[in-house]
């Protein structure tokens, strides 16, 4: 960032926190440098904390939303659920709200997610925490606590800070292809995992993959989460759903997979398979055949790998991989050398045969062992209808955007 | 100030430093408001229970005056800076000493350090820090103006006659031109 020519949007941000509005954080999340945004945040939170000091100090009654920092939540919002003190607010989606606290008992700071009290959703906040309650696996979100208080459910859980896969994308267009295969076989381990015990992601992209400081990937928002038995209805992301989800039926865990394929996709080119700029359009450029290919964009990229991921995404359900382990083997034999070795060895075998409970050692958890002093954390946990949404290539409003759905 | 028949605080630091006994009293009207707000907020419990806020702005625009002829004016802006900053030792040194007095279980720096400010309570302290230093690396005017804006919530109006800005719509954009290089600053301490 260059104070000379700053960034329009930072500079919105700031002249919004200037005139003490409220910023609509969760929005910017994909659109700003991350850091720059975070301090900018900090910067209105403590806006804020002056804000309810002077108010304070002239002897009135702090506003309901001033408990919450200036700027970062545009409603009253709760200082205490169970145990745990509520600090700020991070993102808000359909099922619930998502915010920063501080467990004082083990004095680290967690992510809270409590139902929304205006919607119905506390049967879902419940079950979604459940369904994470169940995975014990490093490239899964891990939860640590439910409750229910006064009829609000809430549970809370790792605060995983690092950068999503789709804010990457947004300053480096493509990640170089070695390393995209890695993140693969991160998060081929983690979909194992989650479909070991029966369950299926159903909104596996870029937004909801975010690399912890340990370089780790991490597979957050389980708001689509349900069992096979459960899952009545698709649930995504257009992009990512295979094409005869679009009108309709219930994911599998092969549509996980097929949802990182296009993930993967879209890391080495930038592209996604196939791209429209309307749920119609989708369906027609699916229907017609009307598809990109990774060669064609990337001709540099080893044949074999551009083999494997056409293959995740490809348009016939049976050509496709049906076990995360399967890909896993596949995306393997593409890595050559040492740091393929090393990355065989980090997940040989485990993948298909990984146990739901893997306690590692070695693989450092977000938020796990974090005091009360390391409260500079990042807040990309849960899903958020702005932030779950994508810009289509070639769109220029923001009447282009899409939503994550949910087709009956 | 840039309005109206008011002085600018620049012209008021020097006339009290001609000896203008009535420059002074009217520089202290001007900033005992502010000082006295920006005070209370900060007071942990024990201080602020022995009413020491009123005590507390006398003795920072004292030691302020006291070190006036020293004070260097660095621009239109930054008078409250300063008092700011001596008003914040001198609160340290308040805290270290109302946590010694009765009611505490020990006296030893480890008090001081589990009773913070009011503030630090709601932020942690590493943001603390990290906003502190960002904001002595700004110019006196940019420093002047956030601080007026952010921790005391002075109109933009307010603040364009302060630091002598053309308009309060300049003084808005100062602040938020500040605050990102304040977000730059505290991305590189960090």
């Amino acid at each position: 960032m260059h104070t000379d020519e700053p960034d329009p949007l930072l500079l919105k941000v700031a002249e919004d926190i200037a005139d003490g509005l409220p910023v609509d954080w969760s929005s910017l999340a994909q659109q700003v440098e991350p850091n720059a945004l975070r301090r900018m945040r900090e910067l209105a939170e403590l806006a804020g904390h002056f804000s309810v000091a002077q108010q304070v100090a002239a002897g009135e009654q702090p506003a309901a939303d001033t408990a919450s920092p200036r700027g970062a939540a545009t409603e009253s919002a709760p200082k205490q659920f169970a145990h745990l003190q509520i600090l700020d607010e991070l993102g808000r989606g359909s099922s619930g709200v998502v915010y920063r606290a501080f467990d004082p008992l083990l004095r680290r700071t967690v992510a809270l997610k409590l139902c929304n009290p205006q919607g119905d959703m506390a049967d879902d906040l419940l079950r979604e925490a459940q369904q994470m309650a169940r995975i014990d696996h490093p490239g899964v979100l891990k939860i640590h606590g439910a409750q229910i208080v006064d009829g609000h459910v809430g549970f809370w859980s790792d605060l995983v800070d690092g950068e999503s896969i789709a804010h990457r994308l947004l300053t480096q267009r493509i990640i170089p292809a070695h390393e995209s295969v890695l993140i693969a076989l991160e998060l081929c381990a983690a979909l194992a995992a989650i479909h070991h015990i029966g369950l299926v992601h159903g909104d596996v992209k870029a937004q909801n993959v975010v690399r912890d400081h340990d370089g780790q990937h991490v597979l957050i928002d389980f708001g689509s989460a349900r069992t096979l038995q459960e899952r009545t209805h698709v649930s995504g992301t257009p992009l990512y759903l295979a094409p005869e989800l679009l009108n309709g039926g219930q994911n599998t865990s092969a549509d996980d997979l097929y949802s990182l394929g296009v993930l993967v996709f879209r890391m080495l080119s930038g592209r996604y398979p196939v791209e429209a700029e309307s749920l119609a359009g989708l369906v027609e450029a699916h229907a017609e055949g009307r598809r990109l290919h990774l060669l064609d964009m990337q001709p540099h990229i080893d044949a074999s790998l551009a083999d494997v991921i056409e293959r995740a995404v490809h348009p016939e359900r049976s050509r496709r991989f049906q076990r995360a382990g399967e890909f896993a083997a596949a995306l393997r034999q593409c890595l050559p050398g040492p740091a393929g070795m090393a990355a065989t060895q980090r997940l040989d075998g485990t993948t298909e045969r990984r146990p739901a409970r893997l306690p590692s050692a070695n693989r450092a958890w977000i938020g796990a062992g974090l005091g009360a002093l390391l409260l500079a954390v990042l807040w990309f946990v849960w899903p958020n209808p702005a932030r779950a949404t994508h810009r289509c290539p070639g769109a220029t409003a923001a009447n282009h955007r899409w939503h994550r759905v949910s087709t009956a | 100030m840039s309005s109206g028949n008011l002085e600018t605080t620049h012209q008021l630091v020097e006339r009290i430093r001609d000896g203008d006994a009535q420059a002074r009293d009217r520089l202290i009207r001007r900033y005992l408001p502010m000082l006295s707000r920006w005070a209370h907020g900060r007071l942990p419990g024990p201080a602020r229970d022995l009413n020491e806020t009123a005590d507390l702005v006398q003795l920072t625009l004292l030691r302020a005056f006291q070190a006036l002829p020293a004070f260097e004016v660095q621009g239109p802006g930054a008078f409250f800076a300063y008092l700011r900053q001596i008003m914040s030792n001198i609160l340290k040194d308040e805290i270290r000493r109302s946590s010694r007095r009765p009611g505490h279980d020990e006296i030893t720096e480890e008090v001081v350090e589990h009773d913070p400010l009011p503030l630090e309570r709601a932020v942690n302290l590493e943001t603390l820090q990290a906003y502190e230093q960002a904001l002595n690396a700004l110019e006196p005017d940019q420093r002047e103006a956030v601080i007026l804006r952010i921790e005391l919530g002075l109109s933009h109006e307010e603040i364009a006659r302060s630091i002598d800005a053309p308009s309060a719509n300049a003084a808005r954009m100062k602040i938020a031109r500040a605050l990102m290089r304040m977000a730059e600053l505290m991305n590189a301490h960090r």
